[in-house]
C-alpha cells in the first residue's frame, strides 16, 4: 500500500514541480509595427550601436525621403565599438523564427561619399539561442560570422548577400544581380521576410518597388534558411565594416524605417 | 570459430568487470563540448556519482552543466541536475539497467532585453542501459523531462575508455527532441562531449 501512495505522490510531484516552458521558441510569435520616420524631431525608439549619438546620428531637415526629417548617420574612421567600425541603429524583437514580416527604409548615399569598399547599410543579425543557455562571447569564441542576410554598399553598388555558415565568414554568397547606386538619390527598400531554420525561409526584396531577389518562375521569394537558430534575427540599419577602418568620413541618409505585416503599411 | 573467440572474450571482460565492480565506488567527471547543431558552442559538466548506497541498489548523481564557457564558471547560465536511480544490478555486468528520478534546474542568468530566457525547475524521469567489459563501459540513458507546454526527451549515450582501475576518458553524444504540445512546434538539437572520470 506505502508504495501506492509513493508512485501517486511522485506522479503528484512530477505533475506541480514542471514551471518552465520548453526550451525551444514557439513559432509564429506577434512582431508589433514600428514606424521610425524620424517625424518626432529625434532618434527615439532606436537602440544604438554608436560612438557619439551627437555626432554619428543628427536629425536633418535636407534631405528628406518624407516629411520634415530625416537621419543622418555619419561614419568616421575611428568610430570603432561593440567589436566593430560602425554607427548602426537596431530595432529588437522584430524577426522571430517562423514570422512573416515586411521591412522598409529608404537610404541616400550622400555625393561626397568617397570609399569604394564594403559596408553594411543594414542586416538581420542572428541572435544567441538564449533559452538554451547561449550568450554573446562565449569564453572562448569559437564561432562568428557575418549575419545570415545583409544590404551591402560597395564600389558604388548595393548587394544582397546571404551566409550559409554561422561558423566562417567565408561562404556568404550574393543573391540576385548587384544594383547600380547614384549617389545624391533615395532608394525605397522594402523587404518581405519569413524566418525559418530550414530552407521553407524566404526573402523578397524591392527597390523602388523593382524587384532585386531573382524570379523563381513563380515569384521573386528566394528561399534559403535566414535563421542560425530559432531565438530569430534583429535589424540594424546604418553603416558597418567589421574590422576594416573606412579611409574617410562616409554619410548616408535614412528616412521611413518601417516594420509591418504587409507591403502597403510599410511601403513609403 | 571466430564466435566462440568472441564469445571467449566477452565472458573473460565480464569476469575481469566483476572485480572492479565501479558500482561500489564514487565517481567525479567533467567534460568538455560542444558540437551543436550548427556551430560550436562552448559548455563544460562536472558530474558526481555516487557508490551503490549501503543494502540497497541506489545510487544518486548531480551534474551541473556550465554554458559559454570551457573554464566551468558562467556568469550567464548554469543547469543543475540531481537525480536518484535505481539500479537492478548490483555488480556490472554486459547489460544491466537502471531507473531514476530527478530534477532539472535551469539557472539563467542573462541581462539581454533580446532574452526570453527564464530560470525554472522541471521534473527529470530516466531509463537507462549500462554495460560493462574489460576496457569499456557504456550507458545509454534516455531522460523525459515535463513542461508547462510540452516535452522533451533526451538520449545521452556515453563510452567510457577506462586507463586503469581508478581513471577514464569517455565520449558522450546528447540528442534531443523538444515538442511544445500548443501550438505545435518540434525540434531536434544535439552536443557532443569529451570528458574524464575519475573513481574517488
Amino acid at each position: 500500500m506505502n508504495t501506492y501512495f509513493g508512485l501517486f505522490y511522485l506522479m503528484i510531484f512530477i505533475v506541480i514541480s514542471a514551471c518552465g516552458k520548453v526550451p525551444t521558441s514557439e513559432p509564429k510569435q506577434p512582431i508589433p509595427s514600428f514606424v521610425g520616420d524620424f517625424e518626432n524631431g529625434n532618434v527615439s525608439g532606436f537602440h544604438y550601436l554608436v560612438v557619439d549619438t551627437t555626432k554619428n546620428t543628427q536629425i536633418v531637415i535636407y534631405p528628406v525621403r518624407k516629411g520634415k526629417y530625416a537621419l543622418k548617420n555619419t561614419l568616421n574612421p575611428t568610430d570603432y565599438t561593440n567589436n566593430g567600425y560602425r554607427t548602426e541603429l537596431a530595432i529588437y524583437n522584430c524577426a522571430f523564427y517562423k514570422s512573416e514580416v515586411y521591412y522598409a527604409f529608404s537610404f541616400y548615399v550622400d555625393s561626397n561619399y568617397s570609399d569604394y569598399a564594403y559596408s553594411l547599410i543594414c542586416q538581420w543579425q542572428d541572435l544567441p539561442y538564449y533559452v538554451q543557455g547561449e550568450v554573446w562571447e562565449p569564453s572562448p569564441k569559437l564561432h562568428g560570422s557575418p549575419p545570415p542576410i545583409a544590404l551591402i554598399y560597395v564600389n558604388e553598388t548595393l548587394e544582397l548577400k546571404m551566409n550559409d555558415s554561422p561558423s566562417t565568414n567565408t561562404k556568404t554568397f550574393l543573391v540576385g544581380e548587384p544594383l547600380k547606386i547614384e549617389k545624391g538619390k533615395w532608394y525605397d527598400v522594402v523587404a518581405h521576410m519569413y524566418w525559418n531554420d530550414d530552407n521553407t525561409a524566404f526573402q523578397e526584396i524591392w527597390i523602388n518597388n523593382k524587384p532585386m531577389t531573382p524570379f523563381n518562375g513563380v515569384d521573386y521569394k528566394y528561399h534559403y534558411r535566414n535563421l542560425y537558430n530559432r531565438t530569430g534575427n534583429y535589424f540594424k540599419f546604418g553603416q558597418y565594416r567589421g574590422k576594416d577602418k573606412t579611409e574617410h568620413t562616409n554619410i548616408i541618409y535614412f528616412d521611413e524605417v518601417k516594420i509591418g505585416s504587409t507591403y502597403n503599411e510599410v511601403a513609403p | 570459430m571466430r564466435k566462440l573467440f568472441l564469445l571467449c572474450i566477452l565472458a573473460s571482460n565480464f569476469i575481469h568487470s566483476q572485480e572492479q565492480n565501479s558500482l561500489k565506488k564514487n565517481s567525479v567527471s567533467v567534460d568538455f563540448g560542444s558540437l551543436r547543431n550548427r556551430y560550436i558552442y562552448p559548455k563544460t559538466d562536472i558530474n558526481f556519482t555516487s557508490s551503490l548506497i549501503k543494502s540497497s541498489a541506489i545510487r544518486v548523481s548531480a551534474r551541473l552543466r556550465s554554458y559559454g564557457t570551457l573554464y566551468f564558471f558562467s556568469k550567464t547560465a548554469y543547469d543543475v541536475t540531481p537525480l536518484v536511480e535505481y539500479y537492478f544490478s548490483k555488480t556490472e555486468k554486459p547489460i544491466y539497467f537502471s531507473a531514476g528520478v530527478g530534477l532539472d534546474a535551469r539557472i539563467r542568468l542573462i541581462n539581454d532585453s533580446r532574452s526570453t530566457a527564464t530560470s525554472s525547475l522541471e521534473p527529470l524521469v530516466s531509463l537507462a542501459l549500462h554495460g560493462n567489459y574489460k576496457k569499456v563501459s557504456y550507458s545509454l540513458p534516455l531522460w523525459t523531462r515535463w513542461y508547462i507546454n510540452g516535452i522533451s526527451y533526451t538520449i545521452l549515450p556515453q563510452i567510457n575508455w577506462r586507463l586503469n582501475e581508478k581513471n577514464a576518458l569517455f565520449v558522450r553524444y546528447e540528442l534531443n527532441y523538444l515538442r511544445i504540445s500548443k501550438n505545435v512546434s518540434n525540434e531536434w538539437s544535439q552536443d557532443v562531449f569529451f570528458g574524464f572520470k575519475k573513481n574517488i
